[in-house]
């Protein structure tokens, strides 16, 4: 296998995701050979940590300046389009960061506009439809691998998972799946000009992308072709903005969302007509929820993404542990929780980097590719408009 | 205190599972007196096998000849309106098993497989209409109405309310379901004499159990009920798929001609809380009923069946030989979670108790005509959700 040189554009906290499966593929296999952002003192201080050779101001002088076979886009949900499709021209192979796109506003929408509140979800639909095809000509006409870092379709449990289906080879029916926690802490996750959506968007996009990459792997492993969406019905809420609540003296959730939901649910319909019902909350105590359930023929598996039972805690008050970390979004480290060994490798951040690098390396396709990456994106925004109008909306004019 | 005379309706399952509820309550307090059934022949052996001194071969008859206080109607669902109507005419209390009424034809004699003919629309003005007449029979009467929903009588369902008493927080969420691999009854396969498919039989159970929740809530804290405001609904055949009818051995059940065999109501209610309300007969591994409540200080979760009070492990499916484990597992093999008595556990004994001290105390029942009309008009409407693919406002059809 060729040793595959990445540029990584961005030095936020998806680049740092990204490091630690670079970095444990070994030099032999990959190398990040530069990096670029905005502010080149942030990225020279980046490089710097994490022994990069080269630090640049732009992805455009990055390309200029360095050999690279790859970029890697961690980098805002908004800017994707526009690297993808510079990256494309370029001839890079392409790994992004989710979401593929999203609607973001236009380019003359004052930033503190509530385009949450103002812009017809069917507008935003079309927005993001014409953007994935221009995605996908770039990244078709120019013949590079693009990478969709969609981590939980390489999560341990949800391999298992799959593998389990495939032994047991019966017809995948009913999947469930849910990411849900107590509210993401930061403000960008609570406009719409800067998130591109709220529940849905920021966690329902990755039991909903699981979902989907399931039904296209059972269609081409039982008959060449996946199986694909068909439609799409859903509702969503802001439970937080529930009357009841906004008078509680204390709150264990996060509020101040804007003008996204902070609950979220979708019901699939694929063209087999099998279903799907993804679920997505900033508003669910407990730590962080993510699973995914299916529901076959002959079988029922389930995969606990994140917490699961591989360790199990009590402690009689909260400060009994210290400092050691429990779990994502945990409230309290007292009582019985359920302590995750190893978050980066239950959710899989490792093995999407190993199997990226592994599909540009030996020139194949990765199990995460532009069909799921477009997939998601349009589903979502169909889902927007389908709650908006509250109706089922046709998935199959937008494929 | 005086003793309730019981006249039984019915002689099959559910009037067993009632007659050991009956015999749990003290003798003096409570005597089932009579049965009738059609044939009498099968009325008499129930009777023999119970000890119940009459046995009459109408429901007419046993109203007009046996000394009873009440009526327990444990018979097909079609014949629930009607016998509430003239029981409530002849002044008897009436203890109903669920659903209240729904759609089964009797305006359509010709037709087999009224499922496949009928709109949504048509049946829920039709359940309305009968709704209200029965309503009316019972106010005008001045009898008790028990509406025997299991669910709202589950130890685990009370403490779970008793726990979200305590914490006082908002339920912002309810999550809900009812499932298993299928009803055996041929009568639950056709909308003729099931009324409908998966929500009607099974998914009434964590409707009534999520609609009453609210109510509860509603009532501690503002005096006054939150009521469900709008539905939005999807319903499936997964046993239609043409791959899975293809498969040459087959766990679930099959042959379901115009109900469907799974189905998804998601409520919204007017203070804005949201619950996501399932029923499948496509699901393995047992009978899988639960709640769980999304507080604004709590998560709560109600397992009515199965628990982990009692787990077991055997390597092969003959180690228990005819020891009860649970209802609808499919082997006794592997990991179980075996029931240590399941009508307790499902609120059977507590609902009849409940029933006959309404009746003895003057008082209304727990769960009563009110929680039975919302069921089955919200499970009506969200058949029209589905059939017309769009969110269905209930607050007016409900009042």
């Amino acid at each position: 296998m060729a040793k595959v040189r990445v540029g990584l554009v961005g030095y936020g906290f998806a680049a740092e995701l990204h490091m630690p499966g670079f970095k444990g593929l070994g030099p032999d296999r990959c190398e990040v050979v530069g990096v670029c952002g905005r502010s080149r003192a942030r990225a020279a201080a980046f490089a710097a940590k994490h022994a990069i050779p080269r630090a640049f101001e732009s992805m455009s002088e990055m390309l200029a300046g360095v050999e690279v076979d790859a970029v890697d886009l961690a980098i805002p949900n908004h800017l994707h389009t526009r690297f993808i499709i510079e990256a494309a021209r370029a001839g890079k192979h392409i790994i992004c960061e989710k979401h593929l796109t999203g609607y973001f506003g236009e380019t003359d929408t004052p930033d503190s506009e509530l385009i949450g509140k103002s812009t017809p979800r069917e507008q935003m639909l079309e927005r993001v439809v014409e953007e994935c095809d221009a995605i996908g000509a770039a990244v078709e006409g120019a013949g590079v691998r693009f990478c969709y870092a969609e981590n939980w379709v390489y999560a341990p449990a949800y391999v298992k998972l799959r593998r389990l289906a495939g032994a047991a080879g019966g017809t995948i029916l009913r999947i469930e799946a849910e990411e849900s926690h107590s509210g993401s802490g930061s403000v960008y996750a609570k406009r719409w000009r800067t998130a591109g959506g709220g529940s849905l968007v920021l966690k329902g996009a990755h039991p909903l992308g699981a979902v989907l990459q399931l039904k296209q792997w059972e269609g081409e492993w039982k008959s060449g072709r996946p199986i694909r969406p068909a439609s799409v019905f859903c509702e969503v809420g802001n439970l937080t903005w529930i009357e009841a609540f906004k008078r509680e003296p204390v709150h264990y959730l996060k509020t101040d969302w804007q003008d996204v939901e902070d609950w979220g649910i979708m019901v699939l319909r694929f063209e087999d007509g099998s279903v799907a019902e993804i679920k997505a909350g900033d508003t669910t105590l407990g730590g962080v929820h993510n699973y995914l359930e299916a529901y076959l023929s002959n079988a029922r598996l389930r995969a606990n993404l994140n917490p699961n039972d591989a360790c199990v805690a009590y402690a009689p008050s909260a400060e009994v542990f210290g400092d050691e970390y429990i779990s994502e979004k945990i409230e309290t480290k007292g009582g019985w929780t359920f302590p995750s060994p190893d978050e980066h490798w239950n959710q899989g951040y490792l093995q999407e980097i190993a199997d990226f690098v592994g599909a540009i390396g030996d020139e194949r396709q990765p199990v995460s590719g532009l069909m799921l990456a477009r997939d998601v994106a349009i589903v979502l925004y169909a889902a927007y408009v389908s709650a908006e109008e509250g109706r089922r909306v046709d998935l199959g004019r937008l494929r | 205190m005086t003793q309730v005379r019981i006249g039984m309706a019915g002689c099959g399952f559910s009037a067993s599972l009632h007659i050991h509820g009956y015999k749990q309550v003290a003798p003096a307090r409570c005597l089932v007196a009579a049965v009738c059934g059609v044939p009498k022949a099968e009325a008499e052996a129930f009777a023999a096998r119970h000890g119940i001194p009459e046995v009459y071969g109408s429901f007419t008859e046993m109203l007009a000849g046996a000394k009873v206080d009440a009526v327990d109607l444990a018979v097909p669902n079609y014949l629930h309106a009607p016998f509430i109507i003239e029981a409530a005419k002849a002044g008897k209390h009436v203890f109903c098993e669920k659903p209240l009424t729904g759609y089964f034809g009797e305006d359509r004699p010709q037709e087999e497989l009224i499922g496949k003919t009928v709109p949504r629309r048509k049946m829920l003005e039709q359940v309305i209409a009968r709704c209200d007449e029965v309503v009316a029979a019972v106010g005008a009467s001045g009898i008790r109405f028990g509406y025997a929903e299991n669910w709202v009588y589950a130890p685990a369902y009370l403490k779970l309310w008793r726990l979200a008493q305590a914490a006082g927080g908002t339920i912002l969420r309810i999550e809900a379901e009812e499932s298993h691999s299928g009803s055996h009854a041929d009568y639950a396969k056709q909308w003729r004499t099931s009324g409908g498919g998966s929500l009607m039989v099974k998914g009434s159970h964590p409707l009534g159990a999520a609609l009453q929740l609210k109510h509860w809530e509603g009532e501690a804290k503002f005096g006054r009920p939150i009521r469900p405001a709008s539905v939005l609904c999807e319903v499936g055949n997964l046993t239609w798929i043409p791959a899975f009818q293809e498969e040459k051995e087959q766990y679930l059940r099959t042959g379901w001609r115009d109900v469907e065999d799974w189905g998804i109501i998601v409520v919204k209610f007017e203070d804005g809380s949201v619950a996501e309300v399932k029923a499948a007969d496509t699901t393995l591994g047992g009978v899988h009923n639960y709640l769980e409540a999304y507080l604004s200080n709590a998560r709560l979760r109600a397992n009515i069946n199965p628990t982990d009070a009692c787990v077991a492990y055997a390597p092969a499916a003959h180690i228990f030989g005819d020891e009860y484990i649970v209802e609808k597992i499919e082997t006794k093999g592997g990991w179980t979670q075996p029931s240590p008595d399941e009508d307790w556990n499902q609120g059977y004994p507590q609902e009849v108790a409940d029933f006959v001290a309404a009746v003895a105390e003057g008082r209304e029942p727990v769960s009563g005509a009110r929680l039975a009309r919302d069921v089955s008009i919200v499970l009506y409407a969200a058949y029209v959700s589905a059939e017309e693919g769009r969110r269905i406002e209930v607050g007016p059809l409900l009042g």
